[in-house]
């Protein structure tokens, strides 16, 4: 191979790698996927009695939505302080294909029964009966936020209280991206 | 050689996109196996468990500290002036012996029952650092309860 055949060649193969990483980054500017969406978990089903009506709380009859998956319990500051954040995203959010969902973990029926009624929780709360479903979503504390999307896989998770900004940056792109209706 | 020198690399460019494909091709298919739930969630531990304060929770804090001081010195047990951080405050408790200073940690006790009890959302704890830390938990902290299958 001479030097003039070698430089062909470099800058051929040159080309071929620019080529490469110039599809690798367009993908991944035009396929950024909602968090780890793809390679998410599936939300674990569940069935629980529901503390805010008569009749039970089940996963399964929100499939297609966006939920918003809220685990507290009436003993818990952090949980208690969060509640009017998560009344104020219901209101921004209910519109849209979201539901938000609470399960009362680790708690007595009559105070869980007592903290909804005074926070005026609007959306369905059911009791963790046996902490069965805590032992599912494998929780370590309380409050703890999961964001479903509506293929039923967690596109986000909150330990803790979470920020405002980052709930409703979860829930658009859990809805795929559109933005929904929040309003801030 | 000439001629190959100024034809466009269009195979080059080809064969580059090709295996651009190929890799995200092979990456999507890996992509799709779903990690297990337990790997996936974030978690708080006790080391994280301090949520940053606004001023005005710290000046409340620390005038709450400061009442628990008082009280304590007004019983025989002087504690230093409560120390600030950026998620909590701390009352950094004298050396002593183990059993004057578990009078101490009963007396603090006491104090902060007189001052009306820790404020609301805040913890109030004696930790392994030996010092009263007052904070407001991100989380409440639970046992580990392994997934069942």
């Amino acid at each position: 191979m001479n030097g003039a055949q070698a430089r062909w060649l470099s800058r051929q193969l040159g080309v071929a790698v620019v080529a490469f990483l110039a599809v690798l980054l367009g993908w991944r500017v035009t396929h950024e996927a909602p968090h780890i969406h793809g390679r998410a978990p599936a939300a674990p089903a569940f069935t629980i009695e529901s503390l805010s009506s008569s009749g039970r709380v089940e996963l399964a009859s929100y499939a297609g939505r966006v939920v918003v998956l809220n685990f507290w319990a009436s003993w818990c500051g952090p949980c208690r302080a969060e509640l009017p954040e998560l009344e104020a995203a219901w209101r921004r959010w209910h519109e849209d294909v979201v539901s938000f969902v609470g399960v009362d973990v680790r708690d007595s029926v009559g105070d869980a029964k007592r903290s909804i009624a005074r926070a005026k929780i609007p959306y369905p709360v059911g009791h963790d009966q046996g902490r069965r479903v805590e032992s599912l979503y494998d929780l370590s504390s309380l409050p703890q936020t999961f964001v479903i999307a509506p293929d039923g896989r967690v596109a986000a998770q909150f330990a803790g209280s979470f920020e405002r900004a980052r709930l409703d940056a979860a829930i658009a792109k859990a809805l795929g991206g559109s933005g929904g209706s929040a309003t801030g | 050689m000439r001629s190959r020198r100024y034809v466009p690399p269009v195979a080059s460019a080809a064969a580059g996109a090709a295996a651009a494909a190929i890799v995200l091709a092979a990456g999507h298919g890996q992509a799709a196996k779903p990690v297990p739930l337990g790997s996936f969630v974030s978690r708080i531990t006790p080391a994280t468990n301090k949520a940053q304060l606004t001023s005005s929770e710290m000046a409340t804090l620390t005038q709450w500290m400061t009442r628990v001081r008082g009280c304590a010195a007004r019983h025989g047990f002087r504690i230093a002036a409560p120390t600030v951080g950026d998620s909590e405050v701390i009352l950094d408790l004298p050396k002593a012996s183990k059993s004057r200073r578990l009078r101490l940690l009963a007396q603090a006790n006491r104090c902060a029952e007189a001052a009306g009890g820790p404020p609301p959302h805040t913890d109030f704890s004696f930790e392994h650092d030996r010092k009263l830390h007052l904070y407001r938990p991100r989380a409440c902290l639970l046992p580990v309860v392994s997934a069942k299958a």
